[in-house]
């Protein structure tokens, strides 16, 4: 099968039953281990993808999901834009042979919609000031504020998966869901997936919070022409609810530096990329020693030229 | 690291520094040929004939015979860098009061225009003034020690006239002033130095060099620092991506009038404050022999 993302011609070969840690290759025969919720691998072997049947169908088969839009070449290029101007980062960092190591991943998320009712009840205060003579006076106006707003929040993202940090994958957010389709299993060829290892209920709450903040921030939005408000109620009552697994395309490069793992992430339909780069004590004293040095010598020498001519 | 690696850091640093090593390099350069041409020039001809040799009148006897030597050698040097005469007098007499006025035929009795008067008339008699001996360029300073009517006064002439200005003056007499009664001779040598300093030999002052230092070094933490400060990413996701529509729809929007208070207060009002004080200006004034000088006095 050829893929369109990675220009990459791979068998398409599925392994049926792989639960254990090890399973065999069909293409090669030789070992390809599986962590629990693999759901589509490389062989070490002879590279070929793998698919697990039964992690992608019955329970575990998708909805939805964004196929990925950018390729590595185009990644890698982005990684190397970002951190171009991180002088302290080691020098192989950006390197070619380390960015190869990227991998992409499809990552499993829960969709949630929410139909809500939301209200709002504050005071608002508005403040006029004057002078006359050698007084001033300053009237305060209190004003009872109340809202009443239906917010259709759909497809709010949440991993669901226990490897992928979650602040990490909030900040891969947004998705444009203009490119969502309906779960096609030759996407996953040529990429790494998961299977969800954590289920609708357990990470609803997350969902939750983000709604719940955004529909506190577009309720306060509404309120405008105080000069101060104070929040009294602020209630958000859920109608309906509904929750969809999908995949998301995710591209993960580990660099490890000094035995510590530096993980970046980039999202694998927009580009945004995650992550801090590390720092190489060395290039630090380095570079701001020489820094020191040069500032040094013409603070030093610019006076005296002057003097001398 | 292999070499290939270590080959690559060096091109890196090479390539982010490489404005500032051109800059440290041309003026590791300019400075190397200012040095030279410095070291080839001579000192500025003399066009003055008619004035003595001696620059150091010690007639207070404030200096070692040593100190007056060290002094008439140190004036040399600075006379020939910069064009200028400078001329150092000291004595114990009296130049206040109508006794004064009788004994020494001065023409007035206060102690500020008889040293103005003194020091005017010693540079114009002996015809001092590095490029002619009438309003010729230079300075003098008169020492008295006179007890009772101790101080000093700077005569200046020429081209230093004309490019000290009031505060220049109190400069010099201020960097006198400093080792006045602890040091005459470091009182003497701070004259010509201030003179010299101010007449464009330029000198830093000794804390310039620890400042350069110190200042490059708070650069250097301020450049590493801000470096050293990375962001895992903006949370760039907008408060309505994921609205049906991009915005809510408001069913009621209510805004009731409750109530109002008003508080008043009184404006405290303050008289201003009167002008500060303005301190007096230099200026130029006629020696009895007819030449222009300028200059001030300091009396302890």
């Amino acid at each position: 099968m050829f893929c369109p993302y990675c220009d990459s011609e791979r068998s398409e070969e599925r392994a049926e039953g792989a639960t254990q840690a090890l399973t065999i290759c069909p293409n090669c025969g030789g070992e390809v281990p599986v962590e629990e919720h693999t759901s589509a691998t490389q062989c070490p072997s002879c590279d070929s993808y793998l698919i697990f049947n039964q992690r992608v169908e019955g329970k575990y088969a998708p909805e939805i999901m964004i196929p990925f839009k950018l390729g590595k070449e185009t990644c890698k290029k982005s990684i190397r834009e970002k951190f171009r101007k991180c002088i302290f980062a080691p020098v192989d960092f950006l390197s070619e042979v380390r960015l190869n190591s990227m991998q992409g991943v499809y990552v499993p998320f829960w969709f949630y919609d929410y139909d809500t009712d939301c209200c709002y009840e504050g005071e608002g205060t508005r403040v006029k000031t004057w002078r006359s003579g050698n007084m001033e006076y300053t009237e305060t106006s209190y004003y009872a504020i109340r809202r009443d707003m239906d917010i259709d929040f759909q497809k709010i993202p949440v991993d669901a998966s226990e490897q992928m940090p979650d602040d990490v994958m909030n900040l891969m957010e947004p998705f444009q869901y203009s490119q969502l389709e309906g779960f096609t299993p030759k996407y996953i060829s040529g990429f790494y997936a998961e299977k969800y290892n954590m289920d609708s209920k357990a990470v609803e709450n997350r969902a939750r919070a983000k709604m719940d903040e955004d529909a506190g921030k577009m309720l306060r939005d509404s309120v405008s022409g105080y000069s101060s408000v104070k929040t009294l109620r602020q209630d958000i009552h859920i109608k309906n609810s509904r929750a969809r697994y999908g995949l998301l395309p995710i591209w993960k490069y580990v660099y490890t530096y000094n035995n510590k793992e530096y993980p970046f992430y980039v999202n694998g339909q927009t580009g945004k990329i995650v992550g801090t780069a590390p720092v190489s004590a060395k290039r630090v004293w380095m570079y701001a020693g020489t820094l020191w040095a040069c500032l040094a010598a013409i603070l030093i020498m610019a006076p005296l030229l002057v003097s001398w001519l | 690291m292999s070499d290939e690696l270590k080959r690559e850091s060096r091109k890196q640093y090479i390539k982010y520094f490489r404005i500032w090593f051109i800059a440290v390099g041309l003026l590791a350069i300019a400075l190397l040929a200012a040095g030279i041409m410095r070291s080839m020039k001579g000192s500025i001809p003399r066009t003055n004939s008619e004035a003595p040799a001696e620059r150091v009148y010690d007639y207070g006897d404030m200096l070692t015979d040593e100190e007056e030597e060290k002094l008439r050698s140190y004036i040399s040097q600075k006379e020939g860098e910069l064009g200028i005469d400078l001329v150092l007098v000291t004595m114990k007499q009296a130049v206040e009061g109508a006794d004064a006025k009788e004994q020494y035929g001065y023409r007035s009795t206060g102690w500020t225009q008889n040293m103005q008067d003194i020091a005017d008339d010693f540079w114009d008699e002996n015809r001092y003034g590095y490029n002619k001996g009438f309003e010729g360029d230079g300075a003098l300073l008169l020492d008295n020690r006179y007890p009772g009517q101790r101080g000093e006064h700077l005569s200046t002439s020429g081209r230093v006239e004309y490019s000290f200005s009031a505060r220049d003056v109190e400069r010099v007499l201020n960097a006198v002033d400093r080792y006045y009664d602890s040091d005459p001779y470091k009182a003497y040598k701070a004259y010509i130095d201030t003179v010299c300093d101010l007449m464009g030999g330029f000198r830093l002052p000794s804390w310039y060099w620890l400042a350069a230092l110190a200042a490059s070094a708070i650069a250097a933490v301020i450049f590493g620092v801000s470096h050293l400060h990375q962001e895992k990413a903006r949370d760039t996701t907008a408060v309505n991506a994921y609205v049906s529509g991009g915005k809510p729809v408001l069913r009621s929007k209510e805004d009731q009038f409750i109530r109002k208070s008003t508080v008043t207060r009184r404006i405290e009002t303050s008289s201003g404050g009167g002008g500060g004080g303005r301190s007096g200006g230099g200026g130029h004034h006629y020696s009895s022999s007819g030449a222009s000088h300028g200059g001030g006095s300091h009396r302890h």
